[in-house]
């Protein structure tokens, strides 16, 4: 789901750049709007932190394994600190790995970090109804399972429209719909895995799940 | 001592070079051979990042170990330009038609690919960590980002470590990582539960104490940091920026032609 350096033109590198900048400043506009900004740093710091060590948890899914993005938990746990959380986790995953790139890092918050705002305002939900057991499930398995089937739709809607492969409209659409259904199996364990952290996180400590 | 941290400690020109001036003059760079079209720019593209390269005084290990992680994805890529894209067949293999144009663009995808990637490098590997934050404040970076890349940088360690351990402790418990079933998704989102909750109370602990130790009152560097600008880091800064503009015209006027 990270699209390394040099496979997208300059325009829509740029272009990713900007957009992870008016996003991140609307994030960070939200965050000065609390009476103490920087309580939410550590928290967002850790998830930050556990987005890039995610990259090496692999689940076994027959015949292949797969490993976890946390899109979704990402957006559950951090609110509106989970985009530049997401900045930050990209930003050391092309640094110190090579997954992802430095000119395709906006590109790439954008098509992951977008999702887990989808993600939170999902998890929000819980408001209207309830932050009991069940609700707590179900409104963590939608955040986890939709936050990655929406940032793969995303990246390869970007590899599509980017690379020229001179194929018609209704091929495009085909193979965004194919791509995006191959990563369904992925999004079933992504949200049943970010309900069962959602879930013990209730028990263990609510207040994680509460909006920073 | 062995040969590859001798390299890193040696200071080379790309070593001296302020951060200040090096950190937006390479991703200048970086975008100008994103912008890169035409084959006949690839040569001096593709030379130029071998330059600031061998200026680094890096190793040629850490570049080819960095190219190993994009190699898939790049070998997808390859295969669905050179079939799928392009008018002019050069052959037809089954039921698909390998295309010219297809496997000049799939070339130079993979030549901008590796130029970014060696200048990446560069600018990963020579610049020094204690500063970086302070520097990107002053070039507009928001405090609350660099505050928090700092404390991720600690604590992508301090969680690699907790997990490795944990899941030692889970397989000697019998937790077999090959077979997926709902237990063992439960038993991982436990484990993975607990990691953020330890994370998340040890970085409130060390941010109280670092905010009580006066972090954050105000945006200055650590001693010896700040470095003046000399005429050599202007020189360096001129010389790159020129490339990378260089880089932009001749596509602009090739496109043009």
């Amino acid at each position: 789901m990270h699209i390394p350096d040099g496979v997208l033109p300059a325009g829509v590198c740029i272009a990713g750049y900007a957009g992870t900048a008016a996003v991140n400043w609307f994030c960070l506009r939200r965050i000065h709007r609390r009476s103490d900004p920087v309580e939410g740093i550590p928290r967002a710091s850790v998830m930050a932190a556990a987005f890039f060590v995610a990259s090496w948890i692999h689940i076994p899914v027959p015949p292949t394994s797969v490993h976890l993005v946390l899109t979704g938990l990402m957006g559950v746990i951090l609110g509106w600190y989970a985009f530049p959380a997401i900045l930050i986790g990209l930003f050391f995953q092309a640094v110190l790995f090579a997954h992802g790139g430095l000119t395709t890092l906006g590109v790439n918050t954008l098509t992951i970090g977008l999702p887990s705002l989808l993600a939170f305002a999902i998890f929000n939900l819980r408001r209207r109804f309830g932050k009991g057991k069940l609700p707590t499930m179900i409104l963590g398995f939608l955040a986890g399972g939709l936050g990655v089937a929406v940032a793969a739709a995303l990246t390869f809607l970007v590899l599509i429209r980017t690379v020229p492969l001179y194929l018609n409209i209704r091929t495009e659409l085909s193979a965004i719909t194919a791509m995006t259904l191959a990563y369904i199996p992925i999004a079933l364990v992504e949200g049943t895995f970010t309900a069962m952290v959602a879930v013990f996180l209730l028990k263990v400590k609510p207040e994680m799940l509460e909006e920073l | 001592m062995n040969r590859n941290s001798g390299s890193r400690n040696r200071q080379t020109p790309m070593k001296r070079w302020k951060t200040g001036l090096k950190v937006p003059a390479l991703m200048v760079l970086m975008l100008a051979y994103a912008f890169a079209r035409n084959p006949i720019l690839i040569p001096p593209v593709v030379l130029s990042a071998v330059i600031l390269f061998i200026l680094s005084g890096l190793p040629v290990s850490m570049l080819l170990l960095r190219l190993r992680v994009p190699i898939s994805f790049l070998v997808v890529m390859t295969l669905l330009l050179a079939f799928f894209s392009g008018h002019t067949r050069l052959m037809t293999l089954g039921p698909v038609v390998l295309r010219l144009e297809g496997l000049v663009l799939a070339a130079v995808i993979l030549a901008r690919v590796i130029s970014i990637m060696i200048v990446s490098i560069v600018l990963i590997h020579t610049t020094p960590s204690a500063g970086l934050p302070g520097e990107l404040n002053r070039l507009g970076i928001p405090r609350i980002l660099t505050d928090m890349a700092v404390l991720t940088g600690r604590y992508i360690g301090v969680l690699g470590e907790d997990y490795t351990l944990m899941r030692r402790a889970m397989r000697l418990r019998g937790y077999r990582k090959n077979r997926f079933s709902i237990k063992g998704l439960v038993t991982l989102a436990s484990l993975t539960g607990t990691l953020l909750i330890r994370g998340f109370e040890q970085s409130e602990r060390v941010f109280r104490a670092m905010k009580l130790r006066g972090y954050g009152t105000s945006v200055s560097s650590p001693d010896g940091w700040t470095m003046r600008t000399r005429a050599r880091d202007i020189v360096m800064t001129v010389i790159v920026i020129s490339a990378a503009v260089l880089v932009i015209s001749a596509e602009l006027l090739l496109r043009g032609a």
